[in-house]
């Protein structure tokens, strides 16, 4: 098969000016409102986070003092020397507050996992996309 | 220089530069595939935009172990066209897909293997074939401009069209018979 005489029939043909340009600028207007949609998005997720954060630290921290929990941390660290530290490990876990805790953690994640794709979303919603030299 | 993959791989991992150059290196060839398979400047530069547009909402979705940057790229561009031309000319599917699988004319042809450059050769010019390409359904002008036009091999362009290597080897044969006989209309023989 000639395709070499074909290929030069069927040349390509060179795109108008200025339509590598109309790409780009419209991928970069895609880029940026698609990041600013996100922005919108995880900022308020960055913000509901914090705000959640004062009262589920306060929460977790009345939930240590009223468990008991540092009583039988100092009981533990003084059985270590002892050597009847395995009691103590369980009682030390029981009255570990899982819930606030738990609590915590899922808020302190969200806030982490909003503020990495703030961080991101902020840095593509205000630069635009390079052209090629 | 660096090949497609690499520059996707760049381009994911921050390097806002390296999707500029793919398209600088596409470019012109989708813009001929469209071109012609539209037949007008500035519908094929809104499509070939909207090409492009996808491919970069997509490319998180890229494999390059199902296909070649460039043979996805063409099957985003000829959807892209066939929904183009669905839209604006209110195309039923069935006629997008060619005519039906029995053409008698094409099955009876004396030289199958005659290819449209050679037919040109001895009966027009690139006018004659531009002309003669519109004619042709979309589906035949779809398999000529895959096949000649954008350098694709059946089996990719057969990826692309979304049809087994067998039926696009047929709807090829089909092509070129029909490509014939306009041309041979054309110029009153």
């Amino acid at each position: 098969m000639d395709s070499k005489r074909s290929t030069q029939l069927f040349r390509e043909i060179d795109p108008p000016h200025g339509l590598f340009s109309a790409i780009l600028e419209r991928v970069a207007y895609e880029r940026q409102r698609a990041a600013r949609f996100r922005l919108a998005a995880f900022g308020t997720l960055t913000f509901v986070s914090i705000l959640m954060l004062i009262p589920a630290v306060q929460y977790a921290l009345s939930e240590f003092y009223a468990s008991g929990f540092y009583e039988y941390a100092s009981l533990f660290f003084d059985s270590l020397s002892h050597g009847y530290w395995q009691e103590l490990l369980y009682s030390l876990a029981d009255s570990l507050p899982s819930l606030s805790l738990l609590l915590l953690a899922i808020i302190g994640t969200a806030l982490v996992w909003s503020l990495r794709h703030t961080n991101r979303d902020v840095r593509i919603a205000f630069t635009r996309l390079a052209l090629p030299a | 220089m660096e090949n497609d993959e690499d520059l996707i791989g760049a381009y994911l991992e921050g390097e806002d530069r390296s999707f500029a150059l793919l398209v600088q290196r596409h470019l012109k060839s989708v813009y001929s595939f469209v071109y012609r398979f539209v037949g007008s400047e500035k519908d094929a530069e809104d499509i070939v935009q909207e090409t492009f547009i996808k491919a970069w909402k997509n490319l998180k979705n890229y494999s390059r172990q199902s296909s070649q940057f460039k043979t996805w790229l063409m099957h985003i561009a000829r959807n892209t066209s066939i929904d183009y031309l669905r839209k604006k000319q209110h195309v039923p599917f069935s006629k997008l897909e060619g005519e039906d699988e029995t053409n008698w004319f094409a099955e009876n042809l004396p030289d199958e293997q005659l290819l449209p450059d050679e037919l040109l050769a001895h009966k027009g010019d690139v006018e004659d074939l531009e002309w003669a390409m519109l004619k042709l359904s979309p589906a035949y002008r779809e398999v000529l401009l895959l096949y000649y036009g954008s350098g694709l091999t059946f089996e990719e362009a057969a990826t692309i069209s979304g049809i087994s290597v067998n039926t696009l080897k047929s709807r090829h044969r089909r092509a070129v018979a029909e490509l014939r006989k306009l041309l041979m209309h054309r110029n009153g023989k």
